[in-house]
Formats: structure tokens, sequence, C-alpha cells
């Protein structure tokens, strides 16, 4: 098929922990194989708020990758949430019962 | 209609789309199948959870079906089937929890449940090589519905 053009992009706000990730663009699969180690780390060294208000597309794969960071940081005893998902996220976050997972 | 024992025909196929795809190819099928299935009628919000449907399809065969697969769009009558298969080890009904959620916790195991909530129907067989899972939605369109034939 043709070339290979990125639909997702990421930014870190803060440095050390307690960070904001801002995802954007489409969380599939590509996205969330490439973010879940990212994520996760982040979730187990501090406080993490995940930011999805640029968020346009979510799949299965961005979920587990939330849940994953969900359960790293609950292992670790750190605050987690999500932040801004509208849209379809928001529709399939709440459809998959993890919306608001990271209210612990 | 020849009100035989016959049950009522739903009506020719029409291939709307057929591509073979890879690891990297979900994003643009995502947008052919949104297109596809736009132009067969299919709006807002069914619009979006057909093509989420389908990616969810087109994901389980990368992850687990081998790494490639066959996406096939069709429409029957008043219903878009798109049948995906893959060239994997396949898997038994057992295997595949479609009907209830995973726990809220666990982090995998959504994509084919995500599928088969959204769409009408989800089906799951094996093949001689691998897996065939297919969704279904009807199209409620009523200008699509008028005009059954139209192709994109």
């Amino acid at each position: 098929m043709t070339s290979i053009e990125q639909t997702w992009r990421y930014h870190v706000i803060g440095d050390g922990p307690g960070q904001v990730v801002h995802l954007a663009g489409e969380f599939d699969m590509l996205a969330a194989d490439a973010m879940e180690d990212l994520l996760v780390s982040a979730a187990a060294d501090g406080p993490l708020v995940v930011d999805l208000g640029a968020v346009t597309f979510i799949d299965s794969c961005g979920i587990r990758a939330l849940i994953a960071a969900h359960n790293a940081a609950r292992g670790a005893g750190h605050p987690y949430s999500l932040a801004n998902a509208t849209g379809q996220p928001r529709r399939v976050l709440s459809m998959a019962g993890v919306l608001d997972l990271g209210s612990i | 209609m020849d009100g035989g024992d016959r049950p009522p025909s739903p009506g020719p196929a029409f291939t709307l789309l057929r591509q073979r795809f890879g690891p990297d190819d979900a994003p643009r099928l995502r947008q052919l199948v949104s297109r596809c299935a736009h132009a067969a009628g299919l709006t807002g919000r069914r619009l979006e959870d057909f093509v989420l449907a389908v990616h969810e399809l087109v994901t389980n065969a990368v992850r687990h079906g081998g790494g490639s697969g066959l996406l096939r769009l069709h429409r029957v009558g008043d219903t878009l089937r798109c049948e995906v298969n893959d060239h994997g080890p396949g898997m038994s009904a057992d295997d595949v929890a479609v009907d209830d959620p995973p726990p809220a916790n666990q982090p995998g195991g959504r994509g084919l449940w995500i599928a088969g909530l959204l769409a009408d129907r989800l089906e799951i067989s094996p093949t001689a090589r691998g897996l065939s899972v297919t969704v279904s939605v009807r199209v409620t369109d009523e200008k699509a519905r008028a005009d059954p034939e139209v192709t994109p």
C-alpha cells in the first residue's frame, strides 16, 4: 500500500515525577505499541495525567495501553487520570468501562 | 415474490472494497472503509461504530492472525458486511470472549468484544488457512434504501 504517514503524536509536560502526557491524533495499534512503555514508566515514576483532548480515534489497543498505565500507577500508589476525552474516544472509553479508571 | 418455501433472498452482493493488508495498513483501511460505507449510506455514529468494528477485525488479524490478511466489504440488500480473513492459528469459540467485557483492570482482550458490541452481528469461523471474522450492519439511510444498487 502507500507510504506510511504517522497518524498520531504526543508531547510530555513536566520533567520528573508529576507529568502530563498529551496525546493527539489516532490512538490505535501503532500508537499504542509506541506509547505503552512510556505511559507505564511515567505512571510508575509519579502522578500522571493522560490528556486525550486531541485524540480523534481510539481502539482496543489504545485502551490496553491506558489500562496498563493505570495498573502501573496503582502498583506504585500514584495518582493517575485520563483527561479531556471527547467524541469517539470518550464514547468508546465509556463503553469499555475505563473512562473513570483514573479516579482511584 | 414466488411465495415458496425458500427464505426471502437478501438480494445480490455488491463488492465495495477488497484489500490485502499488513501490520501498518490499519489507518489507511479505516479511511477506505469509512469512505465506502458512507457512500453506501451509513452515516453518523453508525458509521463511526462500523469503522471501529472493522478496524478491530483488522487489528485482531495483525496481532493474532499472522500479521496480515484480506478485507472484503460487501453490500447485500440493506446490509453492509465486512469480512476479514487472516492466516493465523485460528481460535476456538471458547477463546473469543465476545459476550462479556473483560474486567476493567485487564489490559487486553477487548478487540472482538468491541466489534461485537458495535456491529449488528459478529460471526467468527475457522477457515482452512486461519480465521474468518465478519461484522454486519444495516444501512438505515432512506435514500440508500430507495436505491440499493448504487455503488461508489
